[in-house]
């Protein structure tokens, strides 16, 4: 399924990029991103006062020489972060089949940005109130590319519900990373517990939406019976009988802008990136221009 | 059991079907998956904001349904067009003859002139040719009696010898008529024929009684006048009767009338001669020529007036009965000449008591009913203090106490009171029963003679106990389950009391004076609450005895059993009331008088009705049956009501 979008090109062009994330993360020991805090590597940070317990093999001597003063040399420090993909695995999101293959495109290219940085990626499948983890942590190529695999057997079906599934998510680390949550963000329940709900552990958020252009503006009209994917029967209160007009279609086309609109807002307030795609653009131009404007790669 | 006017009505059901149709075919909508709906409802319910009418759309569907039911029921009432306009069936007549007494009235000076009712049928009798046979209409004729019914109604040319027959066989009454009822039959045939027209024969004027109605009015002022005597009140005052005479004049009436007044049977007081009929000659100034004149004067007369012949010595304190009248008097209505008072005589209610221990109780009990019974009762007391003095007949109630006799009085009440031996009566007296407090009286039922006493306060010491007693004897009051006031009910009445007043808590209280009040009401009450009425009037007569024969002016008699009664009066003149007793009491006599009603003297009257018969502008049926258009609406509405079905949308 992902060969379409991603070839063997493609990730060797992702190889020239890493995921860029908050200095303010803790992370794990042995990665590659720089954070705020010193540490042990061989990357020059800063001096400071030699204080009584401090290890006497840092001060700078060169310095002790000249200014007959103890300083002691400050490291950088590198940390491995937990990349958690939320991957919407509704019935909505396989409606149109590029959209499915979109959003795990686009959670394999990040997932690969991140293994390629050696961070922890863990994949979370949302639908029927559940987070499914079918691979656990994965680190390491090998085993990224092996999960990859499994991702195009993945069941598009149900509802997904954030508020219920992303709390239940296991190992939910603090503020020890990315976590990144693929959608379409057009549903009935609502999401904004489970986001709030990474925000409180203090994880950096990207929320990335998946539209297709008809999501966008539906080229229809006439008298149809409008049926949810997601809806278990016709009589379902989401299954509606209209009748579409011009006038009709810029009305959804402005409803559509508001509500993306509403979803920014809503991330802009709590310092979430929020990006959204189409499915008719190549997903190399998602990564390599929308996500680099958004600098979360570098 | 349901029947249907119109069955076919029913096929408006068939509708229903189309209301199922409506639910059942709905259009072939085409079906787009859509992977959410979530952003078309956000749009919606932002149009739905935008459109304030958008919510009564949503009830558009039910306000279509109950509107195609509503019309569907009027299917089934059979609607058709009428148009404004005047039917021309206008050649139904319908005749109201006032038949009160009033129109009974001829001319006056003339015996053999007929009467107004007279000429009112003859009237109608003249047209009958041109209503049935020139116009070939219907008639129908209401005679407005004390009640108002149909004479005969819808009568064609074919009934012609029916109309004569019913026409001769009508009567005047004596009474008034029915007027408001006789115009409401008239309207209900006015709802079937609006354009009927209703005549009114009668002697009085009813202002407007709407276009529908023609007054035909037979009063004459050129020949009818009437000089009556609408009342006369006989009132005691000061132990003298005083006789209050109401005259009436009316038309064109002048000059003095002599009026003349006979009491009979009158008692005068003591500077009297003995004088059984009292006769004076009143005069009545009347002076009117005016064509609407009348007038009523008050005539007030005594025996002891100066100006009719009396003195301060002569008066009359009671009177068997009283003759009002002119004589020879020749106005329109003779029957309001002649009026009669009766009832000048109380009821006497004499009593002999006799006791072997005389007391005063009794005595007592009946002087203090001398005030509140003395306008109605002559209360006669006598106290035989020896047995030579026992009288055995000549009064009303007899009372024995502490004592038997062989032969007791029979004709009257017999009271025994303590009395030593009962077995006369069957009655076997046992031993007395003594106690040392008040034993308390229990009713086993209501009575009469208890009435409005609270029996449970009356009480005796001492009692004598009746161990039996025959099935004629009813007991009234019971001291601890045995009888203490027992009650023959059959034959001669006979009240017994076997305890001694001395022994009981009755003379020291109201309770005996209750008792003997209730004894008078009971055994003497009076046969008519009043002795004068109007013609048609109902009263309410009692008995003394068993039963009372009532016989009207024309000599016929009616017996009556069961008390109280009623009777109606429709006669004018005396009725007399004979009261018969199942003992040895001879029969009592009293008479009541029927006198002309006092509104029907007045010969030229204007009557207030409150009823209104207009020409009504008929809806003429233009034999278009909305049948057709109703089952068009219905149609729409049901477009309506699919379009809205099918849609559902904004």
């Amino acid at each position: 399924m992902s060969e379409n979008f991603l070839s063997d090109q493609f990730f060797s062009r992702l190889e020239t990029l890493a995921l860029h994330l908050q200095a303010n993360l803790t992370g794990y020991f042995g990665g590659k991103h720089q954070i705020k805090k010193y540490g042990q590597t061989m990357e020059f940070a800063d001096y400071r006062n030699y204080e009584l317990g401090d290890d006497i093999r840092r001060i700078d001597w060169n310095l002790f020489a000249r200014l007959k003063k103890y300083f002691l040399k400050l490291y950088t420090d590198e940390r491995q972060m937990h990349i958690q993909i939320f991957l919407d695995c509704s019935a909505s999101m396989a409606s149109y089949p590029e959209k499915a293959k979109y959003a795990i495109s686009l959670a394999a290219a990040l997932g690969f940005l991140a293994v390629r940085n050696m961070d922890k990626v863990s994949f979370h499948l949302l639908k029927d109130g559940k987070a499914e983890d079918p691979f656990g942590i994965i680190v390491g190529k090998n085993k990224f590319f092996g999960a990859i695999g499994q991702l195009e057997k993945i069941k598009f079906e149900g509802e997904a519900d954030f508020a219920t599934s992303i709390p239940r998510t296991p190992q939910t680390g603090t503020n020890d990373g990315l976590s990144i949550i693929i959608s379409d963000f057009f549903t009935d329940n609502d999401w904004k517990p489970g986001v709030n709900f990474l925000l409180y552990k203090r994880r950096q958020v990207l929320m990335l939406q998946v539209l297709t252009k008809e999501e966008r503006d539906p080229l229809y009209s006439g008298r149809f019976q409008l049926i949810d994917s997601e809806s278990p029967a016709l009589e379902d209160f989401r299954n509606i009988r209209i009748k579409i007009s011009r006038s009709m279609l810029e009305e959804y086309s402005e409803t559509v802008q508001e509500e993306i609109a509403k979803i920014n807002s809503f991330c802009a307030s709590r310092g979430i990136t929020f990006l959204t795609f189409d499915t008719e653009d190549r997903i190399e131009k998602a990564v390599f221009k929308e996500l680099l404007q958004a600098d979360l790669v570098n | 059991m349901i029947k249907w006017i119109l069955p076919l009505g029913l096929l408006g059901l068939l509708s229903i079907l189309g209301l199922i149709l409506i639910y059942l075919i709905k259009p072939n909508l085409q079906q787009k998956f859509l992977s959410s709906t979530y952003i078309w409802r956000v749009m919606l319910r932002k149009r739905r904001r935008k459109l304030p009418v958008q919510p009564i759309r949503n009830i558009l569907i039910f306000l279509f349904q109950a509107l195609a039911l509503t019309m569907l029921s009027f299917i089934l009432a059979e609607p058709k067009l009428f148009t404004e306009g005047f039917v021309n069936d206008d050649t139904e007549r319908i005749v109201i003859i006032d038949g009160s007494a009033n129109m009974r009235a001829r001319f006056a000076g003339d015996k053999n002139s007929p009467t107004r009712f007279e000429r009112a049928v003859r009237e109608v009798k003249m047209h009958i040719d041109e209503w049935l046979i020139t116009n070939e209409g219907t008639l129908s004729i209401i005679l407005a009696g004390k009640e108002a019914n149909f004479v005969i109604s819808d009568a064609t040319s074919d009934n012609y010898s029916a109309v004569v027959m019913a026409l001769d066989g009508l009567e005047c009454t004596y009474g008034t008529a029915d007027m408001q009822g006789a115009l409401q039959l008239a309207e209900q045939r006015l709802i079937v024929n609006p354009a009927a027209q209703v005549i009114l024969y009668s002697g009085s004027d009813y202002g407007n009684l709407g276009t529908a109605v023609t007054v035909r009015n037979l009063a004459n002022i050129s020949n009818e006048w009437n000089l009556g005597i609408l009342d006369c009140v006989a009132s005691l005052e000061a132990n003298e009767y005083v006789f209050h005479v109401s005259v009436g004049a009316y038309g064109r009436i002048s000059g003095k009338y002599n009026l003349y007044v006979e009491v009979e049977g009158a008692e005068l007081g003591d500077g009297a001669s003995d004088c059984p009929v009292l006769t004076k000659e009143l005069t009545v100034d009347v002076n009117s020529d005016s064509s609407e004149y009348s007038q009523v004067q008050y005539i007030d007369f005594r025996a002891s007036d100066p100006d009719v012949g009396g003195s301060e010595e002569v008066f009359c304190s009671s009177f068997r009965e009283v003759k009002v009248s002119f004589k020879n008097l020749l106005d329109s209505i003779p029957e309001d000449d002649t009026f009669m008072v009766y009832g000048g005589e109380r009821e006497k209610a004499r009593v002999q008591y006799y006791s072997t221990e005389q007391n005063i109780f009794y005595n007592l009990g009946f002087h203090y009913l001398r005030d509140p019974m003395g306008k109605v009762y002559d209360i006669q007391y006598k106290q035989a203090y020896k047995q030579s003095e026992i009288e055995m007949s000549g009064y009303e109630f007899y009372i024995f106490e502490h004592t038997s006799r062989e032969s007791y009085p029979t004709d009257g009440v017999l009271i025994l009171s303590d009395p030593d031996d009962l077995s006369g009566f069957g009655i076997e007296l046992g031993g007395e029963q003594s106690f040392s407090g008040l034993q308390y009286f229990t009713s086993p039922e209501p009575h009469p003679l208890t009435q409005y006493i609270t029996v449970e306060k009356m009480g005796v010491t001492c009692y004598k106990k009746i161990t039996s007693y025959g099935p004629e004897f009813k007991p009234i009051l019971l001291c601890n389950g045995d009888p203490v006031l027992l009650v023959r009910t059959v034959g001669q009445p006979v009240v017994i009391m076997p305890f001694s007043l001395n022994r009981s808590n009755l003379p020291s209280s109201t309770h005996l004076t209750e008792l003997l009040y209730n004894l008078i009401k009971t055994y003497l009450p009076q046969t008519l609450e009043k002795y004068s009425f109007e013609a048609d009037e109902v009263t309410k007569v009692n008995s003394q005895g068993a039963s009372l024969t009532v016989t009207d002016p024309l000599g016929t008699a009616q017996t009556l059993n069961e008390f109280p009664a009623e009777v109606t009066l429709n006669l004018l003149g005396t009725y007399t009331f004979t009261t018969q007793f199942d003992y040895d009491k001879e029969q009592k006599e009293c008479k009541a008088y029927v006198h002309f009603p006092k509104d029907e003297s007045g010969l030229f009257r204007m009557i207030a009705l409150d009823i209104r018969l207009d020409k009504v502008e008929a809806w003429k049926e233009l034999g278009i049956s909305l049948f057709l258009y109703l089952a068009i609406a219905i149609l729409v509405v049901s477009t309506v009501e699919w379009a809205l079905q099918s849609k559902e949308i904004v």
